[in-house]
């Protein structure tokens, strides 16, 4: 019976092992492979397995993997803002084995003099984006107060707005801060601890407005619960269509509230390789089966290509840049 | 309406769904370091081509059996898969050593079966009302909750209650690590990437009570050859369940604990852990048996298990009612759900209500398929308290670390786990208690953050704030109360005892 017990453990503790070792690959692949690919991908996800990155990269591995015919591995390397992923990108060798999730605008936590980094948006190749969830204005669905845009805008000037947000410096937080920049508006920031207490906050009216992603309040605006005043996004989503955008309706001004999913890859990857996963992403993301799944989940797909994702990335870098200062993250 | 529900359960794919997610919830939560939480987000995809029912059917018994499976390592070798399971590790493990692992887990499965069947049927119910009690609590709430599970210290301080309130306060200061989400100041971090998240709970939990228990084994190197039963010169019971003369002391414990969790779980960010210990600390002080716990209550394991089962039902009610997902599990379920054409809502409970139906009382009998597998492996995992030591602890070392490991893919979490394990070592020598240590680590971040968010809120007037909100008054008067209730009810025995002598 011992002898029974240690060798079943035995058994067990070689099956964790093994499981454990899946996530190890390319370490030693020479520069330029002849067939990219050769042997198995290593993806890493920023962020938290279940959660709406891991759901966007969980669901298009499969595509990928058919595409490229290896197999990819996704290892949840979480922490520091998503930049213990981006670090062990970078510390992985430039061969395209080892791919990360690039999120906009995360990724320029790098901007705080505070976290000492000396990468930035060069340290990458912004491969492809995949996912676009733009930022939404939302209050309770029975709240009187606001019945568009305009009344919210006239009602925040004069009165204090509590107002809940994910996080200081979360997205939600940096397009209220926008809001009262550009428009006037007197808001309190409630920097809550994620979506769901928002939401929850916004139904029991403990606040008076929230800031959410489409995925976040697709479900809730369709069940009436939650308005949405507006979506700031360049065009109105395929998934809101009657909601109006920002720009649309303030026509004199201009607010985005982006959050992107997309890919990267280390800077100098070998060309051959780089194009081998551009044709890749270009076909996956576009296929119009996974597009589908997406949306029934809430995530607006949203293509773009290397050129077009390397310039729209450095774009909002400038526009984070003029947060700084809100942020705090300016030099002592 | 319940023939459909019938028939559709019958089903050959429903049944295997069930099936595989309660065994296969069992082993991933009996790891330390795999979570239900990982199993569900894994096989979310592969869901995809399944029939919704037995998808989230077998999600949410992954869900349920894994919260149970964490209890099994728990109970025999002092290591808690989740937070949850924390409490169950403090008064199974005893049990264990005095040869009563049997019952221990026994009475695990039990509780925790009646605790999530308990939890579904509120489900199937009563959930919009429920849904709609959520609806009241905002931030002033979460801190006040927050608060009263701090006064549970109070139970777990062990000999010395000036010790247990310091570990509850070093608790609190570790809880303070990483980038404030209100400030944006750094905290502790000393400039490590590694700390602006703070610190892991599930790490620092295996330390403090996993490799502690290794090094306190290599201490007694002496005794290496032999099992933890020789050691504590202990036979292994063959006693499983409760008899049916004591299913009564235990009546109350289920349904109150179950009743805890339920609560605890409708609220956003509360979640299993809380629950287990709230469930806990209200055991404790309705039993006539306070002297066991701590040195192995079946009456305390009883609580913490049907506690943290109720949480899964109660987290899915908010989910499925308003899509507000109660706990970090409850949101990839929510995936699985819009996946399938499901959109949480009250249609779900018209429109749809077939389907939505089915999967809850496809919910409520895994919980009960649950006890009968783990009952049927119980009797064989408990003879893993036969193994020496010399054989045992290399096995679980190893283990423990990956576990660590496995959760972020972080090498830092190893020497978090490694840094708690001595820490948890020199703290059980010299009695300190480590279970109010982790309590004050899991309550500091919502205790600190609700606190901050509610003096925004209140726009200055805090003091109106507070006393203006109903279900805050309730809190506070609970807090008093658990405060004072050992002091009153010590009184009481002090008089009862005078009368007797006079």
């Amino acid at each position: 019976m011992k002898k029974l017990l240690v060798a079943l453990l035995t058994i067990v503790m070689t099956l964790v092992l093994t499981a454990c070792g899946g996530g190890k690959s390319g370490g030693d692949a020479k520069k330029a492979d002849a067939k990219f690919p050769s042997h198995g991908i290593k993806m890493i996800c920023p962020w938290k397995a279940g959660g709406a990155a891991d759901i966007a990269i969980r669901n298009l591995t499969p595509y990928l993997e058919k595409d490229l015919g290896v197999k990819i591995t996704v290892v949840n390397t979480t922490g520091a803002n998503g930049w213990i992923a981006w670090g062990e990108l970078l510390k992985a060798p430039a061969d395209g084995y080892t791919i990360a999730q690039m999120n906009v605008p995360s990724v320029y936590s790098y901007l705080d003099p505070k976290q000492n980094r000396k990468e930035n948006l060069d340290s990458f190749i912004f491969l492809a984006n995949e996912i676009s969830d733009w930022g939404c204005l939302v209050v309770n669905g029975k709240d009187d107060r606001f019945k568009d845009l305009q009344s919210f805008v006239e009602y925040g000037k004069a009165n204090e707005l509590l107002s809940g947000d994910a996080g200081l410096g979360s997205n939600q937080h940096l397009v209220a801060i926008d809001m009262e920049r550009k428009l006037g508006l007197k808001i309190k920031h409630v920097h809550q601890a994620g979506w769901a207490d928002v939401h929850s906050s916004l139904l029991g009216r403990h606040l008076d407005v929230g800031w959410g992603s489409i995925g976040n309040i697709l479900q809730a605006y369709k069940s009436g619960e939650l308005k949405v005043l507006c979506v700031f996004a360049d065009k109105r989503s395929s998934l809101l269509p009657n909601v109006p955008t920002f720009n649309e309706l303030m026509k004199d001004k201009s607010i985005l509230s982006p959050s992107d999913r997309g890919f990267a890859l280390k800077a100098g990857t070998d060309k051959a390789v780089v194009d081998r996963w551009n044709q890749a992403m270009n076909k996956c993301i576009n296929n119009p089966e996974f597009v589908k799944k997406m949306e029934s989940l809430g995530q607006p797909v949203n293509y773009m290509d290397m050129a077009k994702f390397t310039s729209y990335a450095k774009e909002q870098e400038a526009s984070m840049k003029s947060f700084m200062d809100v942020l705090g993250w300016k030099k002592k | 309406m319940f023939e459909t529900v019938l028939s559709n359960l019958m089903s050959t794919n429903v049944l295997i769904g069930l099936v595989v997610g309660v065994v296969g919830g069992m082993v991933v939560g009996a790891m330390p370091g795999l979570s239900g939480a990982m199993a569900i987000a894994l096989l979310l995809p592969v869901t995809y081509s399944m029939s919704p029912i037995a998808a989230l059917v077998m999600l949410m018994a992954i869900y349920t059996s894994a919260m149970t499976g964490g209890s099994i390592s728990a109970i025999l070798l002092h290591t808690p898969g989740t937070p949850a399971n924390a409490a169950t590790a403090m008064e199974g493990y005893p049990l264990t050593k005095k040869g009563r692992g049997l019952e221990a887990v026994g009475m695990s499965m039990l509780s925790s079966g009646i605790g999530g069947f308990i939890s579904a049927v509120a489900l199937l119910l009563i959930a919009p009302p429920l849904a709609m009690i959520s609806l009241k609590f905002s931030e002033p709430e979460s801190f006040l909750i927050s608060i009263f599970g701090l006064t549970v210290i109070g139970s777990l301080a062990g000999k010395s209650m000036t010790k247990g309130l310091l570990m509850g306060a070093v608790g609190l200061l570790l809880a303070t690590i990483g980038v404030d989400n209100i400030t944006g100041v750094h905290r502790y971090t000393f400039g490590s990437d590694n700390l602006m998240s703070g610190l892991q709970m599930v790490p620092a939990l295996i330390g403090l009570f996993t490799i502690s228990v290794v090094l306190s084994n290599c201490e007694d190197y002496k005794n290496a050859n032999k099992s933890l039963l020789e050691r504590h010169n202990a036979t292994l019971g063959t006693k499983m369940l409760p008899t049916l003369s004591e299913v009564p002391r235990y009546l109350v414990n289920w349904i109150v604990s179950s009743v805890v969790g339920i609560i605890v779980g409708i609220l956003p960010g509360a979640g299993g852990n809380i629950g287990s210990w709230i469930a806990y600390d209200q055991a404790k002080k309705r039993s006539k048996h306070q002297e066991e716990f701590g040195n192995g209550s079946l009456e305390g394991l009883a609580a913490c298990e049907a506690g943290n089962n109720a949480v899964t039902g109660g987290a899915m009610i908010p989910l499925m009612t308003l899509s507000i997902p109660g706990s970090p599990v409850a949101a990839i379920i929510l995936g699985g759900m819009l996946i399938h054409g499901l959109v949480p809502g009250s249609k779900l409970f018209t429109d749809q209500a077939d389907i939505t139906y089915s999967i809850l009382a496809g919910f409520a009998l895994s919980n009960i398929l649950m006890i009968f597998v783990g009952l049927a492996i119980a009797k064989y995992v408990v003879n893993v308290t036969r193994i020496p030591n010399s054989i045992l602890m290399p096995v679980v070392l190893p283990l423990s670390l990956i576990g660590s490991y496995a959760i972020n893919g972080s090498m830092f979490d190893v020497y978090v786990a490694i840094f708690f394990g001595l820490l948890g070592f020199l703290m059980d020598k010299y009695d300190f208690s480590s279970p109010a240590l982790i309590l004050g680590l899991i309550l500091g971040s919502t205790a600190e953050r609700g606190l901050m968010l509610s003096r925004v809120m209140s726009r200055g007037d805090m003091v109106g704030y507070y006393f203006g909100r109903p279900i805050c008054l309730i809190l506070m008067a609970l807090i008093v109360m658990s405060i004072a209730w050992p002091i009153i009810s010590s009184r009481f025995a002090k008089k009862k005892q005078e009368n007797k002598e006079a």
